[in-house]
């Protein structure tokens, strides 16, 4: 089922100006409900963009987005209804922590859904377990804290509000490879957990390979491939040729492919690529 | 978005106005508001639009942009501009044009409201085509630091005084789209800063302001630090990869400047036209 689509996008930067510069063109992704989408490209190539329209941050220049079936610029007046309902973690979030506990400022989205002090207080709580921080963090400053433990409770703090999709740019830029695999964890568990649609918005092939069921490529402003993981990485030399990078595993049986030896290139966790090359060496007899 | 202000922007692109040293630019545009001031006859405040219109078109500023500049002024130009009409003291040879009961317009009170408007515009254009659109905020700060180089010889900082106006300068751009970004974000949370009273609005500030303060100081030390790491240690014994050199146009810019004040006075004393 669709839950949010772009159809036909476009948006302009400063238009008008000597300034003007297209960040998307013409660009048609449907998100399905209950999965995990990743968006991959350059620095550049309009990803991030993409998560402010489809909140409705920025405005399309030309074409429609639609969440829940419904154009959001439909009415205009009613904007703020759609970014409760699209939940978007900016990068580097910790930067926009501002009051002075962390339950103040995890609660500053529900007040500003107009919910009652009980409704706030559970959903605090109950953010703050997603993305597991202990209970007593609540009432920190939030200068006092970790860079990763900010990083977390800016997360919670979109998530207090129960978007039905949550997109994260970048969610785990600058986190060591532990905190960077908890993250996605405690994403996905949440994902599971709320029944909730998760768009993540990265550059890294392989934390999307791993984590992702779907994967738009963005290359120009423009989709370049999109479908499932595995679709996706069907097609390697592709992506190699627009200068994105694929998953090491890939490249790895991509090389030995290219020496002769029968793999797929298909393959694109670690786990995968492994039993590739394990059956290379179960059948070693009648290759040598 | 904030991105959008252009008030006073620089412009890099080439043009004969670009190529002057900043510290003639400095001078020449003092010179500049001096004449616009001599100018006294109607044919002399002609003069004075004309070259700014000459300015213009040399420096290769687009006019819609020097336009767009302007607009935020048109209140106060119009305020002063009736002001100008209704406080002119008139004299046995004014003209009265209307009168109506305290009230009463004299043709030369609307001649000197014209030509008040002509010299805010004038020195308007002017200056922002000859400083701030035409050079870059780092060759300002290079050029004044240069010029007031003489006053370090009385212990006065003027090597740290201009760093931090460089330093000042060089972050505008970067505090203004962090500002845009951490608005984002807020909105993001349902944050509204365009409707309710006053005080709301106020208070849906500070959880940008916050932010912004925390991220401002941070990048200040992070900046001090990665400084006292390349051995910054202000301006003593500090040599210039750049120095700032006069040359020839340099000095013919000045006479073409300076002469303006010349022309003012011989055309206030030849065509004393509407002196008011």
């Amino acid at each position: 089922m669709t839950i949010a689509e772009f159809k036909n996008v476009s948006y302009v930067y400063s238009k008008d100006t000597p300034f003007e510069k297209a960040a998307v063109n013409d660009v048609n992704i449907q998100f399905e409900q209950g999965k995990i989408t990743g968006i991959i490209g350059h620095t550049g190539s309009g990803k991030s963009t993409l998560s402010q329209l489809l909140n409705g941050l920025l405005k399309v220049s030309s074409g429609e987005v639609y969440v829940n079936d419904k154009n959001i610029w439909s009415e205009p007046k009613k904007i703020r209804e759609v970014r409760f309902k699209v939940g978007l973690v900016f990068q580097y979030p910790e930067y926009q922590l501002f009051d002075e506990t962390i339950r103040k400022d995890i609660s500053f989205g529900p007040k500003n859904m107009g919910l009652s002090a009980e409704e706030i207080n559970e959903r605090v709580i109950e953010s703050i377990k997603f993305v597991g921080l202990p209970e007593d963090v609540l009432d920190m400053s939030p200068f006092d804290i970790s860079g990763g433990q900010k990083r977390r409770a800016a997360i919670a703090g979109i998530m207090a509000m129960r978007p039905e999709i949550l997109v994260l740019d970048e969610p785990a830029a600058g986190l060591d490879p532990s905190g960077k695999r908890e993250i996605f964890e405690r994403l996905r568990k949440y994902k599971d957990d709320t029944k909730s649609t998760l768009i993540i918005i990265s550059h890294s092939m392989e934390d999307m390979a791993e984590f992702c069921d779907n994967i738009v490529v963005m290359s120009d402003s423009r989709v370049f491939l999109s479908g499932s993981v595995e679709e996706v990485f069907s097609h390697s030399s592709e992506l190699t040729s627009v200068g994105l990078m694929v998953p090491q595993a890939t490249q790895i049986l991509m090389e030995l492919k290219e020496m002769g030896y029968d793999v797929d290139t298909g393959a694109y966790t670690s786990t995968d690529a492994v039993s590739q090359i394990m059956k290379l060496f179960e059948g070693g007899d009648d290759h040598a | 978005m904030l991105k959008d202000i252009t008030l006073g922007q620089y412009f890099p692109i080439d043009s004969p106005i670009h190529k002057i040293d900043p510290r003639m630019k400095l001078i020449t545009a003092i010179v500049y508001i001096v004449s616009v001031f001599f100018a006294r006859s109607a044919v002399a405040y002609g003069f004075m639009l004309l070259t700014a219109i000459l300015l213009v078109i040399v420096s290769r500023i687009p006019i819609k942009t020097i336009l767009k500049s302007l607009k935020p002024l048109i209140f106060i130009v119009v305020i002063t501009g009736i002001i100008n009409i209704f406080w002119y003291q008139p004299k046995d040879s004014s003209t009265l044009l209307v009168s109506f009961w305290i009230i009463n317009i004299y043709l030369e009170g609307i001649i000197s409201a014209v030509y008040m408007l002509t010299r805010i515009a004038c020195i308007i254009i002017g200056t922002s085509v000859i400083l701030t659109y035409t050079t870059s905020p780092i060759a300002l700060t290079d050029g004044l630091e240069q010029m007031l180089a003489p006053l370090g010889k009385l212990h006065l900082p003027v090597h740290e005084f201009s760093m931090m106006m460089t330093i000042a300068m060089r972050f505008i751009p970067t505090i203004v789209e962090e500002t845009d970004k951490i608005m984002a974000a807020q909105k993001a949370r349902g944050s509204d800063f365009s409707t309710g009273n006053i005080i709301r609005r106020i208070k849906a500030i500070i959880p940008i302001l916050i932010p912004l303060f925390v991220s401002s100081f941070r990048r200040a030390d992070e900046l001090a630090i990665a400084m006292e790491c390349r051995c910054y240690r202000g301006g003593e014994g500090r040599t210039k990869m750049t120095k700032l050199k006069f040359k020839y146009y340099d000095f013919l810019w000045l006479v073409l400047v300076a002469s303006l004040i010349a022309v003012m006075i011989v055309i206030n004393t030849y065509l004393p036209f509407y002196i008011v």
